[in-house]
């Protein structure tokens, strides 16, 4: 069920704070799901030092262009994708996954994110 | 309702059962988005349809029926969904309709679970019968199906390279509202989308 993305990213949450950005998760359910999931995983829903934010009916997901494009656990999910936001709010980097295991390790938001700071 | 569904159908291509992605130009989702929303707007006027969609010999369509119907909460459709995990030859549509009962019941969640823990071998359905045993009847926050209704569809797929990236305000699990403009001038943000990713 765990890709590991997330959790990659979170191991390496300082660098993303020592270069002044906020990272944030979206799910495709119910918070209550959401926190359901979390403990059927073993996470501490208390614990995770990152936000995951509950997208319950889609809306964010479709904005983002990746709603209903992923065919998991017998659900249509998120197509994985992730986006870099400047401090300007501008989109300055996009990934989206073409298959499951298509998910950049965090190097490389990080490299986009030392760019947008010396740029 | 019939006209929403066909076209619904006619847009969203059944995948190979090896294939998991959509393709990065498929345009179905635009219209399943896009259907779901006008299923919510129509709120109780289309329950009975969308009773009678659970046993269309489209598995597609009878999944956005039970998916529908969990969210719209209506006492109707208390039994069909039940009908639905007990019968349905398509796992995700016995998914759909459990989920379904954990919002609008129909049967003692607890009793349900132990029933088809018994007889049902896809650990996917299992997953969601625990998660509807827990719920315990709790609906669907009503916010949830006014932020469908009022969605407007142009915002579709509109984050785009070096344009404003969309704002949105969403909820995370602690209960803490974020929404992304409150970042500009302040932060850079790394968006991720995943499916339980922890």
């Amino acid at each position: 069920m765990c890709h590991g993305q997330v959790a990659r990213s979170r191991g390496r949450l300082n660098e993303f704070e020592d270069l002044g950005a906020r990272l944030l998760i979206v799910d495709p359910h119910e918070s209550l799901r959401v926190k359901h999931f979390l403990r059927f995983a073993g996470a501490r829903v208390d614990d995770l030092h990152v936000p995951m934010l509950a997208d319950p009916v889609h809306t964010v997901s479709a904005t983002y262009g990746v709603a209903f494009q992923m065919r998991i656990h017998a659900e249509w999910s998120n197509r994985p994708a992730t986006f870099v936001i400047d401090r300007a709010g501008i989109v300055r980097y996009e990934h989206r996954a073409k298959s499951f295991d298509d998910r950049p390790k965090p190097d490389e938001p990080l490299s986009v994110l030392k760019r947008l700071n010396n740029s | 309702m019939a006209e929403l569904l066909d076209r619904y159908d006619a847009d969203w291509k059944t995948l190979p059962d090896t294939e998991h992605i959509r393709a990065i130009d498929d345009v179905g989702w635009k219209t399943r988005m896009t259907v779901l929303r006008d299923l919510f707007r129509l709120g109780r006027d289309g329950v009975t349809d969308l009773i009678g969609e659970l046993e269309s010999d489209r598995a597609e369509r009878r999944l956005l029926a039970a998916q529908a119907l969990g969210f719209l909460g209506d006492s109707r459709a208390k039994i069909p969904p039940a009908l639905r995990v007990e019968k349905d030859q398509f796992a995700p549509v016995r998914v759909q309709a459990v989920d379904s009962l954990g919002t609008i019941g129909g049967s003692p969640p607890a009793s349900l679970a132990r029933r088809i823990e018994e007889v049902d071998p896809n650990a996917d359905v299992q997953f969601h019968i625990r998660f509807a045993a827990e719920r315990n009847f709790e609906p669907i926050d009503p916010n949830v199906i006014e932020t469908l209704k009022r969605y407007d569809i142009k915002q579709m797929d509109s984050a785009a390279i070096d344009r404003p990236a969309p704002d949105f305000t969403l909820t995370d699990v602690l209960g803490a509202t974020y929404r992304l403009a409150d970042f500009r001038g302040k932060k850079s943000v790394v968006l991720i989308f995943i499916y339980g990713d922890t």
